[in-house]
């Protein structure tokens, strides 16, 4: 595109996320379902990706499923049949199948997290833009946020796993002494931990909107902006952890119900729960953007550059 | 009540006559009064236990501040055998703890259980004078270089029928509990087990032919004594709450010197325990005319509620299975909650009393640690208590029976699971099995100091369980129920042996089961493992081991026919079934739990395809889960 006519497209982006700055939150949210593409990206990724780690184990326990032992524990959870079976030498499941899948774990897994942070840029792009962005635009939103979205999400991984280790190993230490105290601690860690990943996911919605790829700024405004959007953040954030835990409970009670080899059944089940889940996430991240983008009079607020 | 006979003879006047009708129907009425009024269904009938043989009368008083017992007891010993009885031997049980140097204590590692002994608060007992009821002096010999047994001629013996009253002064040491006794948390809990010279038990028999049965205290050992009645009052400082073996007096006395002197009363025991702290609560409920009380720390009444709860829901249980509580002669059952750093006092069983340790309040409620140890300790009650067998020569009798019975019980109260979290669960008898696979040969009989501590475990608790478990699934409940209620019947109050159980089995269930039994699994090292080795057009299984438990295979063919049952006899190593089946079951009903390895026992012939997708799409949520990391987030 000419450098005119990609000036005159900003200007005229930037136009329309300033008039967008009045919107509600509920706007933002909807637009999870207007603007599906990240959605639709993310499980076609995440599960585009899984498929080849889930056929190479189930091609490792195959043979397993000749004992009817194997099926029961499956069906049953029962730690009986788990132990007569780990302690037997009938099942020599695995082999090459079960090792291949085991070495690829890892890399496949350091590749999925490198193709989310991607895919971040642009979702949260289109989230933020005032009309949907183009293929290109959305490609090119990915590649802009890459390096500072990686160094956030690195960050934060960190710190939740810093923290909520030593919470953890306090609350285990606490709770020989003090059952009760030790709850608290867990729940407290629990609580420090989630707060801190909030902190850096609306760090990434800040950076973007700011157009801001200095870190530390990033987060301290991101700081900024929880405290002045604590209780819609708070709403939010809760109110998507409440929905992935009735979420999961209604998913794990109906797949229960249903016996081992209604895999059909329980395919659709799982699948419907995971895109449900994905989409939750999205409005989660959907409404962040729309939270910081409210808070006009703190930002400088600058175009999105593309 | 009218004579229903008059009715029938005679129904016209019935009939005829109004008033009769409302007279009939007002006799009916308080009928059912009557029966709404009955009294509760009564324990059975109360048992004529054997006299007493081993009797004591103990007044002693505890010092917190320093630990320590000083009592004085006349002890009585009653000759019911027909040679006389030249000397006395008694137990001191707590000079096991008087050093690391001890026997026991060098056996033990300086442990039990995972607690640990403390050098610089050990425990001992000392013997200060001892006579006969008539003043003359006696003489303490050791037997053991830990003093742990001693004897003391008589100057006369104890001729058959004759009884003999020592008079006794001690001071005992309470040790900071590790094993079973000893005080804690400061010294505001004090638990009293072992504490005071008690008898060995004096038998005429094939192996003992007049001769005492006691030995050195060994670390694997427990305990074995004599029935008798024990009066005993403790002196305790005021405001301690106290629980013990029997029937507390009505009132405690009250001294001059702050102190507060308890009483209590118990008859037909083999032992006497008690437990004291200035900070106990209790709980009481009335099971079955049972009085059952729980004595626990404040911070503990999560525990003592599910203790109590699985005390209430074993207690009937057991009542069914093998007869009443203490044969209806024990009024009280006592529960006592350790205290966290009590823990070595915990799961430990005494007459009408048992203790549960603090490590299951740490758990989770889904792990039921309390319930195993309250029910487990509950059915020592039947199975040490009354039927007080050899805990030391022999201690797979009680703890093999005892926990049988806890299995039996945890599958009726909480579905057999010891855990059941998240959906996952594991039985106590999955827990067993673990166990013993680790040394299948591993014989039943032999005494406690035979073994190390995991063959023990082995011998002791899980494979007689085991093996006991897989005679109920294949005699059935009903034969089981006769062998079980015939065995505690015939020796309550009495001191059985292997032999003597054995006599009762075969009586109740037959000589097959008994030779296996017996002679295989309790004297013999025999294992089994059965399993499917081919199938494809022919199926191959085949029996290893000397086990002989004979079995059926469960053979499906095809979708259409429904599957055949065939028997397979012990003396048929290998088996052969032809048709080319696509699914075979050895002990498909699950009887014999002593088979080193369930997993090989059935085998289709070609992977399942519905599981493989089944597992295929698990497999498939897992990894989605994993790669996107985003499962909770």
């Amino acid at each position: 595109m000419v450098e005119n006519d990609e000036r005159q497209m900003v200007n005229a982006e930037w136009q329309t996320v300033d008039r967008e700055r009045r919107m509600g939150l509920g706007a933002y949210l909807r637009r999870v379902i207007e603007r599906p593409r990240g959605w639709a990206l993310s499980y076609l990724l995440t599960t585009g990706l899984a498929l080849g780690p889930a056929l190479l184990m189930t091609l490792a326990w195959a043979p397993l499923t000749r004992h009817p032992l194997f099926s029961q524990i499956l069906a049953t959870r029962s730690v009986d049949a788990l132990s007569d079976f780990v302690m037997s030498g009938a099942g020599n499941g695995g082999g090459i199948w079960g090792t291949l899948a085991l070495l690829l774990a890892f890399p496949i897994w350091v590749l999925a997290r490198l193709i989310w942070t991607w895919l971040e840029g642009g979702t949260l792009a289109e989230y933020a833009a005032g009309q949907p962005l183009s293929w290109r635009a959305f490609a090119q939103a990915g590649w802009r946020w890459f390096g500072a979205f990686l160094t956030l999400n690195l960050l934060g991984a960190v710190l939740v796993g810093g923290v909520g280790g030593v919470a953890l190993l306090l609350a285990v230490f606490v709770y020989m002494r003090s059952p009760a105290l030790g709850w608290v601690i867990a729940g407290a860690g629990l609580a420090l931990a989630g707060l801190i990943a909030t902190w850096t996911e609306v760090a990434r919605a800040v950076a973007l909107t700011q157009n801001q790829r200095g870190v530390f700024q990033v987060l301290g405004a991101a700081a900024r902006a929880m405290v002045r959007q604590a209780l819609p953040l708070a709403a939010l954030v809760g109110g998507g952890l409440a929905l992935y835990g009735l979420l999961y409970l209604a998913h794990r009670w109906l797949v229960d119900l249903l016996p081992l080899h209604w895999w059909l059944p329980t395919l659709l089940i799982q699948q419907a729960y995971t895109i449900v889940r994905l989409g939750i996430r999205l409005a989660r991240q959907a409404g962040q953007v729309g939270l910081v983008t409210a808070i006009a009079a703190w930002y400088d607020t600058k175009a999105i550059m593309i | 009540m009218s004579n229903p006979k008059s009715k029938i003879q005679n129904p016209k006047s019935k009939i005829q006559n109004p008033k009769s009708k409302i007279r009939c129907l007002w006799l009916a009425l308080l009928c059912c009064v009557g029966l709404l009024r009955a009294p509760a269904p009564s324990l059975g009938q109360a048992t004529v236990p054997p006299p007493d043989v081993a009797s004591y009368t103990i007044v002693a008083a505890y010092d917190p501040q320093t630990h320590t017992l000083t009592g004085q007891q006349t002890a009585m010993y009653h000759n019911h055998t027909t040679v006389p009885i030249p000397t006395l031997v008694f137990h001191l049980y707590l000079n096991a703890f008087r050093s690391a140097e001890t026997l026991w204590l060098r056996e033990s590692d300086l442990r039990l259980r995972g607690y640990s002994f403390d050098p610089n608060a050990p425990g001992w007992i000392r013997i200060d004078q001892i006579a006969l009821a008539d003043g003359t002096a006696l003489t303490v010999k050791p037997l053991d270089d830990d003093e742990t047994l001693v004897e003391v001629a008589l100057p006369q013996p104890v001729a058959p029928g004759a009884s003999v009253s020592v008079d006794i002064a001690f001071t005992a040491q309470f040790p900071k509990a590790f094993a079973r006794t000893g005080w804690a948390d400061g010294g505001d809990f004090i638990f009293g087990g072992q504490w005071f010279p008690k008898f060995g038990v004096w038998e005429e028999n094939e192996r003992h032919g007049g001769a005492w049965n006691a030995y050195p205290f060994h670390a694997n050992s427990e305990f074995y004594a004599d029935f008798g009645r024990y009066d005993v009052a403790l002196t305790l400082p005021q405001g301690w709450v106290i629980a013990a073996t029997g029937t507390a007096a009505p009132t405690a006395k009250a001294n001059a010197d702050g102190t507060v002197t308890h009483t209590f009363s118990a008859e037909h025991v083999i032992d006497f325990a008690w437990t004291a702290s200035p900070k106990y609560r209790e709980m009481t409920r009335k099971v079955e005319g049972v009085d059952v009380r729980v004595v626990y720390y404040p911070r503990q009444r999560a525990m003592a509620r599910r203790a109590l709860q699985a005390t209430a829901g074993a207690l009937p249980l057991y009542h069914a299975w093998f007869g009443a509580y203490g044969k209806s002669l024990y009024p009280h059952l006592t529960v006592v909650i350790v205290p966290p750093d009590a823990g070595g006092a915990g799961g430990m069983e005494y007459p009408t009393l048992f203790t549960v340790g603090a490590l299951g309040g740490m758990m989770p409620a889904c792990v039921r640690m309390i319930e195993v140890e309250a029910v487990h300790e509950l059915g020592h009650q039947w199975f040490q208590s009354v039927v007080a067998t050899n805990e030391a020569e022999e201690p797979w009798l009680d703890e093999g029976f005892t926990d049988y019975a806890t299995i039996r019980a945890m599958n009726a109260l909480y579905d057999g699971a010891i855990m059941d979290c998240l959906g996952w669960n594991f039985s106590y008898l999955a827990m067993h099995r673990l166990q013993y696979i680790m040394y299948p040969d591993t014989p039943m009989a032999g005494a406690a100091w035979d073994f190390d501590s995991l063959q023990y475990g082995i011998a002791t608790y899980s494979k007689p369980a085991l093996a006991l478990t897989t005679v109920e699934r294949t005699v059935g409940e009903a034969a089981m129920q006769r062998f079980l209620s015939t065995y505690f019947d015939r020796y309550a109050f009495a001191h059985p042996r292997a032999e003597d159980v054995r006599a009762v089995m075969e009586e109740t269930l037959g000589a097959e089961v008994t030779t296996w039994f017996f002679e295989q699994l309790v004297h013999g090292n025999a294992t089994l493992d059965m399993r499917v080795v081919t199938l494809d057009e022919q199926a191959t299984l085949e029996r290893e081991g000397d086990l002989c438990i004979p079995t059926t295979v469960r053979v499906t063919r095809s979708g259409r026919q429904a599957p055949e049952t065939l028997a397979w006899p012990c003396d048929t190593p290998t088996l052969t079934i032809d048709g080319a089946p696509r699914l075979v079951e050895i002990d498909p009903a699950g009887a014999i739990v002593l088979d080193r390895d369930l997993a090989n026992n059935q085998l289709r012939r070609a992977p399942d395809p519905a599981t493989g997708a089944g597992l295929a799409v698990r497999w498939l949520r897992f990894w989605q889960d994993f790669l996107w990391g985003g499962a909770v987030w």
